[in-house]
């Protein structure tokens, strides 16, 4: 009987480590799954670092060439320019919400190698 | 002879509801936004609140068959479980059928993902553990520890988009609720006949299930009295 119980026990245990490692190394430390552009802009040890930032897209300063898209995120105080080669989302447009990942430089800004769009948190008809 | 009537009605109003449910989803407005797609959150939403109950109810069913040692409330416990792991099953699904068209990818890594995958296997390892036990005696308090060790994942899931940022849109808190901006006032109507009927559904095949573990232990009783 207290064999059993411990094989139990042992056993949740593991299974309770287990998610939680793997919900630690999903998310990332600190549970900051994006940062802000104010917060990459003030944090100088993020050079040449791959960070996930969220922000508004700034519009009419979308740029395209060759299929190598740039443009500006804004948290409405500051913003940081992306470089994205790739597909853009059918959301992607001016003021829309976009969380882009890549590596940030401290000249051009974050080359982004992935980019998601956010769908707005409000749902609301044409008219 | 009661019990069957009210399954019978519980069924029928559940199936009539939904079909009234997709009825109104197709009346309701298109979103601004998102257009057609955004009919996929009136599914969606349901399925994501039935299962945290089910779940719920998992748990408190766990507590009471530890404290009763009634066996009725271990049957109640694994059928929640059950149903809800499938509409649970749904909710994965037709989140990542939103993904796509909204965010541009099916899959990501974000909390709300991941904390609602945690949770989907938790309560797939719910069943597994109810399956690999074969003693029919240790089986219920096994099962019925693991079912509220394992709701902690419930709440976390729940409030993935209210504590940490994500991806995934928050769109009902009680302010935009108050203040009428989460949804047009069309697109309640949907969306809360939706979640009725859904829960409705949920209690007609919880009554089943729970009728049909014990009709097969009935069968089981019978078999051994016959020497079967």
């Amino acid at each position: 009987m207290k064999a059993r119980r411990k094989r139990v026990v042992i056993t949740s245990a593991i299974i309770i480590v287990f998610f939680g490692i793997l919900l630690y190394t999903t998310v990332g430390s600190s549970f900051l799954y994006y940062r802000t552009p104010s917060e990459v802009i003030a944090d100088e040890s993020l050079y040449g670092k791959s960070v996930k930032v969220s922000g508004k897209v700034v519009g009419n300063a979308i740029e395209e060439s060759e299929g190598i898209y740039k443009f500006m995120i804004t948290d409405g105080e500051n913003s940081v320019s992306v470089v994205y080669a790739g597909v853009l989302p059918s959301a992607f447009k001016k003021d829309a919400e976009v969380i882009v990942e890549g590596v940030y430089e401290s000249d051009s800004g974050i080359k982004a190698e992935s980019l998601l769009a956010k769908c707005p948190s409000k749902y609301t008809s044409e008219e | 002879m009661k019990d069957r009537v009210t399954r019978r009605l519980l069924g029928m109003a559940s199936f009539i509801g939904i079909f009234i449910s997709l009825y109104t989803v197709f009346r309701a407005p298109l979103d601004k936004n998102l257009g057609i797609v955004q009919k996929i959150f009136y599914i969606h939403f349901p399925v994501a609140i039935v299962p945290y109950f089910a779940f719920f109810v998992v748990f408190v069913c766990s507590i009471l068959y530890l404290k009763t040692r009634d066996r009725k409330w271990d049957k109640i416990a694994y059928a929640s479980a059950e149903i809800g792991l499938v509409i649970d099953t749904a909710l994965l699904v037709t989140g990542t059928i939103f993904n796509k068209p909204t965010w541009g990818v099916w899959w990501v890594w974000e909390p709300r993902i991941t904390t609602s995958l945690i949770m989907w296997l938790l309560y797939a390892g719910y069943l597994m553990l109810h399956f690999s036990v074969g003693d029919i005696e240790r089986r219920p308090r096994l099962t019925a520890v693991f079912g509220i060790v394992a709701f902690i994942s419930v709440p976390i899931s729940f409030m993935s988009i209210r504590w940490w940022r994500t991806a995934h849109p928050l769109i009902f808190t009680p302010a935009k609720i108050a203040l009428g901006e989460a949804l047009d006032m069309q697109m309640w109507i949907p969306t809360l006949i939706f979640l009725a009927s859904m829960t409705l559904f949920y209690v007609y095949l919880l009554g089943q299930r729970v009728n049909m573990i014990n009709l097969q232990e009935e069968i089981q009783d019978l078999k051994d009295e016959i020497g079967g």
